[in-house]
Formats: structure tokens, C-alpha cells, sequence
């Protein structure tokens, strides 16, 4: 965690600019919340012309983000708002055409490297040892 | 209660044979843990394609699983059963331990 979901029409986003978006989002989420890099995932899910994303939204593409809860709601807000942006500068598409939204699961809840996830605030000195090794 | 499972795997990093192991054990520890009949328990699996899935911004070999409660369990019970899942995993599919993700969530 976290796992970033991008909602995609079907050969829109070729394969050096999937990574290079998922490199612009693991650059933001570690910038913002101090994770180590190989905690975040993101994920490319196409779905086929006359199709949509699926969600609750007329967008062409959608970012669909789960991350720890517990974080203040500005912090919450730039990310989006961060994540958001880079996919349009990376993609070039217009941003009108995508929606996001960050669902929270409770930190405790998920196993991950070996470890029971911290709650955002209480991670330990070997959280940023971690991500310093990478 | 009762627990449902989705595992989401990279394509070419789980063979399909493994997959119904993996599945049979994953059901098999969940039935032990929280004392329900294992053969009331859904899992399904996710296959992201080659090249679609990204890990800190490289090519994915990370397999997730998770799981969904229709009750709440106690925190113990919890690590318990994702301890557990993981351990299994790793020595079955010879994975390392940053390439695996469990989650055991509790109804919202």
C-alpha cells in the first residue's frame, strides 16, 4: 500500500509512459508521506471502446487510490490533486477528461515486507531506513 | 461469518498449477484461523498483464492478497492469519518477502 489504479481506454497509454507515470506517482507519494519506494503499486486496467471506467463519474479515465488512513485532509487533497497532474502532463491528455479519488483502509489491516503496516505518523526509524535503501 | 478472497497476480510470475495450491492453502489456513468451513469461502484471482502493473515505478512481481470479512475480528486473530498467508506464499512460490501483500479487512 498504496495501490494506485488507473482506469485507462484501451491502448491510450503505451508502456514507457504506464512506468513513467508510475515513476511520477511513486516520486510523489514517498515526497508526501515518507513511504519506502517498492510499497507503491500502481496498476493499468484498460477497458474496451464504448466502454467506461466504470465509476460513478463521466470521465474518460479515472485514478482510483487506496491509501493508509489517517492523514490530514490537505495532505489528502494535494496528493490527488498531485497525482492528477502528473498523469495529464505525463499522458497529455486534458484534464477534464479525468477524475480521481483516494479511498482509506486502516494501516492494521494490511501485511506488508514482513510487517503489519504503521499507522501515518507512527512509523518507526526502520520505516525510513527502508525507504532510504531504495 | 465468513471471508472472501481476491488475489492479484502478475502474468508469467505465478504458474497456473501453483494458482490452485496457492488457493486451496490460502482457503485452508483462513478455515483454521477463524474456525468457519472452508468450503464456504470465495477466492478469486486477478491477473494484471505484463507491463500493466508497476512497483515503486519498475515492472511488477508483487502478488497481493485480500481478504474481506463479513464480521470484524480481533487484531491478534488478524496478524495470525496474515502471517500465516504470507509464510505459505513465500515458500510456495519461492517469492521474496517484499514481493507479497496480504490484507485482511474487516466489513465497513
Amino acid at each position: 500500500m498504496p495501490y494506485y489504479k488507473c482506469i485507462v481506454p484501451e491502448g491510450s497509454v503505451e508502456f514507457e509512459k504506464r512506468q513513467e507515470v508510475a515513476k511520477a506517482f511513486t516520486d510523489i507519494h514517498c515526497g508526501s508521506t515518507g513511504a519506502p519506494r517498492t510499497f507503491v503499486h500502481c496498476e493499468f486496467v484498460e477497458y474496451p471502446e464504448g466502454g467506461s471506467t466504470g465509476y460513478d463519474s463521466g470521465a474518460t479515465y479515472f485514478m482510483d487510490g487506496r491509501n493508509r488512513a489517517g492523514r490530514p485532509e490537505e495532505v489528502k487533497q494535494k496528493l490527488l490533486k498531485d497525482l492528477v497532474g502528473a498523469f495529464v502532463e505525463i499522458t497529455g491528455i486534458s484534464p477534464d477528461d479525468i477524475e480521481g479519488k483516494i479511498y482509506e483502509g486502516k494501516a492494521s489491516q494490511t501485511m506488508e515486507g514482513g510487517h503489519v503496516l504503521p499507522e501515518p505518523g507512527e512509523e518507526g526509524p526502520e520505516w525510513y531506513e527502508h525507504a532510504a535503501a531504495d | 461469518m465468513n471471508i472472501s478472497f481476491t488475489c492479484t497476480v502478475q502474468e508469467g510470475v505465478v504458474p497456473d498449477e501453483l494458482r490452485v495450491k496457492l488457493a486451496a492453502e490460502v482457503k485452508r489456513i483462513s478455515a483454521s484461523v477463524l474456525n468457519i468451513a472452508e468450503d464456504g469461502i470465495d477466492l478469486d484471482y486477478h491477473e494484471v498483464r505484463h507491463g500493466y502493473g508497476f512497483r515503486g515505478g519498475e515492472v511488477s512481481t508483487t502478488s497481493t492478497v485480500g481478504g474481506q470479512l463479513t464480521e470484524a475480528i480481533d487484531q491478534e486473530t488478524r496478524v495470525d492469519l496474515m502471517t500465516q498467508i504470507m509464510n505459505m506464499w513465500m515458500a510456495e512460490t519461492g517469492c521474496e518477502v517484499d514481493e507479497f501483500l496480504v490484507s485482511i479487512r474487516d466489513p465497513q
